[in-house]
């Protein structure tokens, strides 16, 4: 995972345990890991 | 299918797309038919053909089924459903069966696209809320209805074997487990009614409405759950005896677009912000995350392999790291 990743994966972390939903309802223990995007086609629409 | 991921599109556009490259292969531009057609149905894939329908959500819209050839791709029939199916097909034998927005059940012969026979719930659709996609056990066909009727059908001549009227929309899928079935209504509950004469044999309430699909994973059913403004997922036993657990996401949760996809031990849910996260089936804690740029409005995946779609129209081929595999 890229720092930038790592990054928004913090910050959605924290936005989860923010005022919109209870804290048992937020995901709390997400793992970095190392996916990557192979390729992307468009479709136009 | 195969090599091949078929996709389709909110430009009334259906795409074969290498699935180890992402080059195009091939397309079909259903706007072509008429009207301003979507596809948001699961497609049913035999193995001949591969069925599919169109939706157009106007008054005066145009949908279809299509059925392509596996092989060639080339188109066998097409079948003009109204304004169309935007529920997923599904089969017994050689007949395809789907609901179109006007909540009419259509049973086609897989051969040539010919009625085999309709039954219409009789409830309006005005607001084009989505269909829920009938499922066959057996030698039925287990339909919800809009105006909140589970009907019991023979699936080969339509006729009416039982039904049972719950207090609100069905707003889920149809989902079979043995004999049992099971469905949500818009009032808030899971049922699960005796698949021989459609009597509750128990029910759940949620805390929301639950919507969309009722995807099985194990012993248990999956269900996204709206409830002011936010969508969250619920694990619910087959018992229906309490909600296992429920995982939410910041507002306005997770995205309904993509359905929620189970990938060995994991359900996979995407948001409107791009992230697509892996919950541990056994107790919804996200295990993993990754982001796209857009809204993911579609999951599927392989063994090495997501295939996420958005809004904008990309389709994502996402290698999953290696402690997904």
């Amino acid at each position: 995972m890229t720092p930038l990743l790592i990054a928004a994966a913090i910050a959605w972390q924290l936005a989860g345990l923010g005022v919109d939903r209870p804290p048992e309802h937020a995901a709390r223990t997400l793992v970095a890991a190392e996916g990557a995007v192979s390729w992307q086609y468009e479709t136009g629409g | 299918m195969g090599d091949l991921l078929f996709v389709g599109s909110c430009n009334g556009m259906l795409h074969g797309v290498d699935r180890r490259t992402g080059e195009g292969r091939w397309t079909y531009n259903a706007a072509l038919d008429g009207g301003k057609p979507e596809f948001h149905g699961r497609p049913l894939i035999t193995g001949e053909l591969i069925v599919v329908g169109s939706d157009d959500r106007r008054p005066e819209g145009v949908g279809h089924v299509y059925a392509f050839e596996r092989s060639t791709l080339r188109l066998v029939w097409k079948y003009r459903a109204g304004a169309g199916v935007a529920s997923d097909v599904v089969q017994l034998r050689e007949t395809a069966y789907v609901v179109t927005l006007s909540d009419e059940v259509v049973a086609l012969d897989l051969r040539t696209g010919a009625v085999q026979w309709k039954l219409a719930s009789g409830a309006s659709n005005d607001r084009c809320l989505p269909n829920s996609t009938p499922a066959i056990v057996g030698e039925r066909l287990i339909f919800g209805s809009l105006d909140g009727t589970m009907y019991g059908l023979d699936a080969k001549s339509g006729a009416v074997l039982w039904r049972r009227v719950l207090p609100a929309r069905v707003s889920t899928s149809v989902a079979i487990v043995g004999d049992n079935v099971f469905a949500g209504d818009a009032d808030g509950r899971i049922y699960r009614l005796g698949v021989a004469h459609g009597t509750i044999e128990a029910q759940l309430r949620v805390n929301g409405s639950p919507s969309f699909k009722l995807v099985r994973a194990g012993e248990s059913l999956l269900v996204f759950v709206h409830e002011s403004g936010v969508m969250t997922l619920q694990s619910v036993p087959l018992a229906l005896d309490a909600v296992r657990w429920m995982q939410g996401a910041p507002r306005p949760g997770w995205s309904s677009f993509a359905w929620p996809y189970v990938w060995k031990d994991w359900v996979i849910v995407g948001r409107e912000t791009g992230e697509f996260v892996a919950l541990r089936l056994a107790d919804g804690q996200a295990a993993w995350q990754g982001k796209v740029t857009g809204t993911v409005s579609g999951i599927g995946g392989d063994e090495t392999s997501l295939y996420l779609g958005t809004t904008r129209g990309t389709l994502i081929g996402y290698a999953l790291p290696a402690m997904m595999r």
